[in-house]
């Protein structure tokens, strides 16, 4: 068996090794992830930043050899010298990042718990939920410098926010032999876990619902957000205010919307210009939205007047760009 | 639409004079420099036009009536020629026409600006004249400390009052023989006014060199026609559908102003989502958005009598008139309200007259 010394010589060695596949995990799965669930930003879909951790030298010779472990390997079997955490909303999130995972083409996934097998397996408990899995390089490559050996592991976590928040309540504590647990705490734990557990399930319930009421909106949004740069040649930028007057204007955009959008843009191709050239200056010009406000006011420039969320000075520029009087 | 992407290029500001008693000429006071206008100030300016010309009564598509050497035309093209010296020397041309065309001692001096740029998707060249009236006006200002009124007196192109009158000679094609592929368009606010001859003749025609369109009463046919189109069309109830070919014939037959547009008719009698709809339908006609000389000559027999059918059992004539008055009433509605059964909808003429002949 290993001594300490041998242990801790290996692990000098390879730590930064370690440090980078985490990093190169953590890259992988946050742009993969990224381009999922746009428009939405990375930095919202994800409730806490990603952030690969190396286990430090101390706690990791006391978990090989000293935590009546009996490791007959505990080099190899020290599956989280590095690791990252996902938490993320609803457990439909959760099972979106494992898909991410599954599908990756760095590494070889292996799932070491599932919250939803745990479940089935033991119905009657309530205890510590989350997916973990570890990730295993194929073969050695090299990633900012640094050289990665195969078969390196990293352990990835995902969560929702609540389990987030019940392992950080317990985890330093209940599983710590330092902790005695009593019935009474392993009780409370376990109430507050069945609890989590049935929140998670409404929370999915209503993030459903709310998602199957925006997605015509989502899909609007999308839309709007290519044929900007396409049509101005800028990145649009998304946020309240585009948000806000899609939501005001949509009803402008009848079924057929990106067809006859394409065929109207068509005829006013020095639209694009303008609005590149006051995006610079006006917020206004830089939302996708702007299209559409372009477009309601261009067929039915009475009704884009009613009860507009734009002044009229900020309307009147765009009445005057395609030659409409804004109160005839 | 040709007013849309309306760009300002060059703009140049001379200052012309109301004659005195004596009825001599004063020499307008020319510009030193062409404008630099912010951009706010750009934008400003441009909403002034496309406010004034976009489908408004008093915006109308005019025929260019002269276009000789000493035309506004002719100038127009030559300046739009020009280099920006030439541009700024050339259009003080236009400020000395507007002074000869401005005979009566009781027409207003003001600002003469001289501006050109490009209009419509293709960015057709155009030479614009905007002659505005001096107005007065307040202004509060915070004088450090202590906040003061004060009386601003020769400002002009303001927003509400619309004192001023646009001329625009839009070049939409270009031709070797004036005035071929121009469009002519000018706004004045009182150029529906019944007394027009003295207020706004002196620059639609004296100055500007044009004239009403002949094409009044074909265009006027036009219009009722498409309206009519229009409303059987739409989707409104039958009830307000009568109203709006009531509107209509009232509109067309009695309202006295020469000119009038689309949108004046649609603001004034249609619902706001259908006005929309009525734009819409009217663009994909052709018709002109712009004033249409109000000439009824075509349209003799159709106003005269209003046809009333029934499937094919039945017909009815009354005259517009007698419908407005109310000496004869058309109502509909379910059966049961006529002495009927059922929901179908049955109609219900009353005459307040005997009959007095059968054909």
């Amino acid at each position: 068996m290993i001594t300490e010394d041998e242990f801790l010589e290996r692990w000098r060695r390879e730590e930064q090794s370690y440090a980078a596949w985490g990093r190169y995990v953590a890259h992988e799965l946050r742009s993969a992830i990224a381009s999922r669930v746009s428009p939405t930003k990375l930095e919202m879909f994800l409730k806490i930043p990603v952030q690969p951790r190396v286990k430090n030298t101390e706690s990791l010779l006391q978990k090989a050899f000293h935590r009546k472990k009996d490791y007959p390997n505990p080099y190899e079997q020290i599956e989280d010298k590095v690791g990252l955490r996902f938490v993320v909303l609803v457990e439909d999130d959760v099972r979106t990042i494992e898909e991410e995972v599954e599908s990756g083409t760095g590494w070889t996934a292996q799932k070491a718990k599932d919250f939803e097998e745990d479940r089935e397996q033991r119905p009657y408990e309530f205890d510590y939920q989350s997916l973990h899995y570890v990730l295993r390089s194929k073969d050695e490559f090299t990633f900012e410098g640094e050289r990665i050996l195969a078969d390196m592991p990293c352990e990835v976590q995902v969560r929702t926010l609540l389990q987030h928040a019940y392992s950080e309540l317990t985890h330093d504590t209940i599983y710590k032999p330092s902790v005695t647990a009593t019935p009474a705490l392993k009780r409370a734990a376990a109430k507050s876990m069945a609890l989590i557990e049935a929140t998670d399930g409404f929370f999915t319930e209503v993030s459903r619902t709310i998602g199957g009421m925006l997605a015509p909106d989502r899909a609007l949004t999308g839309f709007l957000a290519e044929r900007y740069s396409q049509f101005v040649g800028l990145e649009g930028v998304g946020g309240p205010l585009n948000k806000l007057l899609i939501d005001h204007y949509k009803h402008f955009a009848g079924d057929h919307f990106s067809r006859e959008l394409e065929m109207w843009l068509s005829h006013k191709p020095f639209l694009g210009r303008l609005i590149h050239g006051r995006a610079s200056s006006n917020s206004l010009y830089r939302v996708p939205a702007i299209l559409l406000i372009y477009y309601a006011v261009g067929n039915n420039p009475k009704m884009a007047l009613q009860d507009s969320p734009l002044s009229d000075e900020e309307l009147e520029p765009i009445y005057s760009d395609l030659g409409e009087a804004i109160h005839g | 639409m040709i007013l849309e992407n309306l760009q300002v290029r060059r703009v140049a500001v001379h200052e012309v004079f109301r004659r005195k008693a004596d009825k001599r000429p004063i020499t307008p006071a020319y510009a030193r420099q062409l404008e630099l206008l912010s951009d706010e100030a750009t934008q400003e300016f441009r909403a002034r036009i496309t406010e004034a010309l976009s489908a408004q009564a008093k915006s109308v598509q005019m025929d260019i009536i002269a276009f000789g050497a000493d035309s506004h035309l002719a100038d127009a093209e030559s300046l739009l020629a020009a280099d920006d010296t030439e541009f700024l020397h050339r259009s003080q041309g236009c400020a000395d026409r507007l002074t000869r065309a401005q005979l009566q001692p009781g027409l207003p001096g003001g600002m003469l600006i001289v501006f050109d740029g490009t209009v419509g998707a293709h960015d057709a060249p155009f030479l614009g004249v905007i002659k505005a009236e001096m107005q007065s006006g307040f202004q509060r200002q915070d004088d450090g400390g202590s906040t003061i009124t004060q009386l601003l007196k020769d400002i002009f192109l303001t927003k509400a009052t619309r004192l001023y009158k646009v001329g625009m000679m839009v070049q939409e094609s270009v031709s070797a023989k004036r005035p071929d592929g121009w469009t002519a368009l000018v706004f004045d606010n009182n150029i529906t006014q019944s007394h027009r001859e003295a207020a706004a003749q002196y620059f639609f025609e004296g100055f500007l060199g044009c004239a009403f369109r002949g094409d009044g009463a074909y265009e006027t046919a036009r219009f009722f026609d498409l309206t009519r189109e229009f409303v059987a069309r739409s989707n409104l109830p039958t009830e307000e559908k009568r109203d709006v070919n009531d509107a209509l014939y009232t509109y067309i037959k009695t309202e006295k102003s020469p000119t009038f547009t689309a949108d004046e008719f649609a603001e004034k009698y249609l619902p706001k989502p259908t006005q929309d709809l009525f734009r819409n339908f009217l663009e994909a006609k052709h018709f002109p958005r712009r004033g249409i000389v109000r000439d009824t000559s075509r349209l003799g027999a159709k106003l005269r009598r209003r046809r009333f059918k029934f499937g094919s059992a039945a017909e009815f004539f009354a005259s517009p008139e007698a419908l407005s008055q109310r000496k004869v009433e058309i109502e509909t509605g379910p059966a049961q309200k006529f002495g009927g059964d059922g929901d179908e909808i049955w109609t219900r003429i009353v005459v307040h007259q005997s009959v007095t002949e059968e054909r």
